[in-house]
């Protein structure tokens, strides 16, 4: 049986309330899943609740599932809609806190510093263009499959590629 | 230095726990229609797992019942029109009496939790056990008829039971809902034993009471109103016997 055959069958038996289904679904898709919503996320701990986000919304939703793409599109559509959800929700620091604390997060600089540094330049990126880099950089999807997953035609996803990559070359230049 | 992702994702025995109590916590399974599998496939899992519920002795008494009352009638020990007459409709009328309550019901706690009301659950069970007696008796008439040993043939060999095992295991049903299995039971063997003993000794019987024990339509169309009843009733009413014990 084809990958995205399994992948599909595994998705009906989770449709059906099978919890064994769901564990095995995340066995297989937690890294790459993890990696891509690390990049977008920024931190371990947002990363996390997100992939928790999306494995609930797999969980209630795998019956919408068609198989008009691959299980694996299907997958990384969900999370990135679970990512934009709690990214876009997640509250502004408070004004008194910005003088009183220093960001928990590394920015690109000190990521570059501490020696990863394709992360340090995936985090320079603009959103549009750090969620394509990242689908096809890190979890090494195809243009079609990425446009599928972002809902974007497979031009603007090699544009944003474009983009990205010149971006990536400038800070190997740098380097 | 690793970066923080390549540390990897999280266990599966952290994430998947986490996404069903959530899932629980903010309403069960979610979007319903999300979980929706189509109404023949969701009957067939139901049946299949209260098959499973069903204590063993349910099927086991039946058959062998069953099996008696056809190697009677084979070897011409009786009639087999009064031998099926008798057995079937008290095999159909005791089985079906035991399906509801948590007296006889090894699940009931399990069952009273899951989204599935009574009421379906109660109908899955008749349907299975009303179904695996029915399916029997068809085929013990069948194969007395083939052997040749009914005369009238099959029609009128399932004629004699067919009335009464309806009647019988609705009014067992309803009782067993409204009061208690146990005394549904007796009732059904007392309601069914007037019109027997009335057939074969000269005991005086109400010619409504007999006609009513025949496979007529008014007999097979109050059965599905009383099981219907029942069906309705099931969860919904507090049965006698726990209206008197609280007193």
């Amino acid at each position: 049986m084809k990958r995205t055959d399994a992948d599909a069958c595994v998705l009906a038996r989770v449709a059906d309330g099978d919890t064994a289904a769901l564990a095995e679904l995340y066995e297989r898709y937690a890294e790459p899943l993890f990696a891509f919503l690390f990049r977008l996320a920024g931190d371990r701990g947002t990363a996390e609740e997100i992939l928790q986000d999306t494995m609930l919304a797999v969980w209630r939703s795998a019956g919408t599932f068609q198989r008009r793409s691959s299980a694996s599109t299907w997958l990384f559509g969900v999370a990135r809609r679970q990512a934009h959800n709690r990214l876009r929700l997640a509250a502004p620091p408070a004004a008194a806190e910005l003088y009183e604390q220093a960001d928990a997060l590394p920015g690109p600089e000190e990521l570059a510093v501490g020696g990863d540094w394709l992360d340090a330049v995936l985090a320079g990126l603009p959103p549009t263009q750090r969620e394509v880099a990242v689908l096809h950089f890190v979890v090494d999807l195809a243009h079609q499959d990425i446009a599928e997953v972002l809902r974007i035609p497979v031009g603007t996803v090699k544009s944003r590629l474009h983009l990205a990559r010149t971006k990536l070359r400038e800070s190997l230049n740098g380097q | 230095m690793d970066s923080e992702a390549e540390r990897g994702a999280p266990p599966a025995e952290r994430i998947i726990p986490a996404v069903l109590a959530a899932s629980a916590l903010e309403g069960g399974l979610g979007d319903v229609r999300a979980h929706a599998v189509s109404a023949p496939r969701r009957a067939w899992q139901l049946l299949v797992m209260e098959a499973r519920l069903l204590h063993p002795g349910v099927w086991a008494a039946s058959f062998l019942v069953m099996a008696v009352c056809a190697g009677f009638a084979a070897i011409r020990v009786a009639v087999p029109e009064v031998v099926l007459g008798l057995s079937v409709p008290l095999v159909a009328g005791t089985g079906v009496a035991g399906l509801y309550g948590p007296e006889r019901d090894r699940a009931f706690e399990v069952v009273a939790v899951t989204p599935t009301s009574p009421r379906v659950v109660l109908l899955a069970r008749v349907t299975l056990v009303f179904g695996y007696d029915l399916a029997l008796a068809l085929l013990v008439s069948g194969v007395l008829a083939v052997a040749g040993g009914s005369p009238g043939g099959v029609t009128r060999l399932v004629t004699a039971w067919l009335g009464p095992m309806a009647l019988l295991a609705a009014v067992a049903l309803l009782l067993s809902v409204c009061w208690r299995p146990g005394g549904a039971i007796g009732v059904a063997l007392a309601a069914w034993c007037v019109p027997a003993l009335a057939e074969m000794t000269d005991v005086p019987v109400p010619e409504g009471y007999r006609v009513l024990w025949q496979s007529g339509p008014w007999t097979i169309a109050l059965a599905v109103a009383l099981a219907g009843t029942a069906v309705a009733l099931a969860g919904r009413v507090e049965p006698l016997r726990r209206a008197a014990a609280t007193h």
